[in-house]
């Protein structure tokens, strides 16, 4: 298994998970998903896992 | 019955020589099976043991022991009925798609960790979080249902689910 990735980040993911069950994202909420990704492999990471 | 202990490890062989046979028969009423009994008399002296609660055993060494093996007893009951459900949530699975052995057995740890995670939430955001990924009702309805408004139901949601998913972690570490 991968080290842990900060909890700080697992939130946040949390948080887009919430923004995408709750709302259409316009292209520029996605836009900023996928800039948010990009931030670092663990970003990515948690938002593999939380979809 | 024994004189109050002061504490020193040979209390628990004491203890254990005194109280084991005893404890063993209580679990096995609860439990009926005398395997999970024996298994769950074993942790109760471990978790004494492990503990400082030794110190406190004072002269009802018996409703100390009983108390921790209650705890015990409600944990198995639930990782219980949670592997009860995975089994029927997996039944109706092609035999040749079903979890190997091992694959099952990360399965159902995680499912524990999530179930604990779940447990340890604030009753409400559980709440929420049940009615959303269980019952399947959107943000909107169970704000409406609840009475609460649609952020306060987000911020439940993300809640539950950081929960979730820094379990999931923790368990797969």
């Amino acid at each position: 298994m991968n080290a842990a990735i900060d909890p700080a980040i697992l939130k946040e993911a949390a948080g887009w998970l919430v923004r995408l069950q709750s709302e259409t994202l316009s292209a520029a909420d996605r836009a900023a998903l996928a800039h948010w990704r990009a931030r670092s492999a663990d970003h990515e990471a948690a938002w593999q896992r939380a979809e | 019955m024994p004189a109050p202990l002061s504490p020193s490890a040979d209390n628990v062989t004491q203890l254990y020589r005194d109280h084991h046979g005893w404890l063993s028969m209580w679990l096995r009423k609860k439990l009926g099976s005398s395997f999970d009994a024996a298994d769950l008399a074993h942790d109760t002296f471990v978790r004494l043991m492990a503990g400082r609660r030794r110190e406190e055993t004072g002269a009802e060494p018996r409703a100390l022991l009983a108390h921790i093996a209650k705890g015990l007893v409600a944990d198995h009951w639930r990782r219980r009925a949670v592997e009860e459900a995975y089994l029927a949530a997996v039944a109706h699975v092609p035999e040749a798609e079903t979890p190997s052995p091992e694959a099952r057995a990360l399965i159902l740890e995680t499912l524990h960790a999530i179930d604990a995670a779940l447990r340890s939430l604030p009753a409400r955001t559980r709440e929420v979080f049940l009615l959303s990924q269980f019952d399947g009702m959107g943000y909107d309805e169970i704000a409406r249902k609840l009475r609460v408004s649609l952020s306060t139901v987000k911020r439940h949601m993300q809640a539950a689910f950081a929960a979730c998913l820094i379990a999931y972690q923790a368990d797969a570490a």
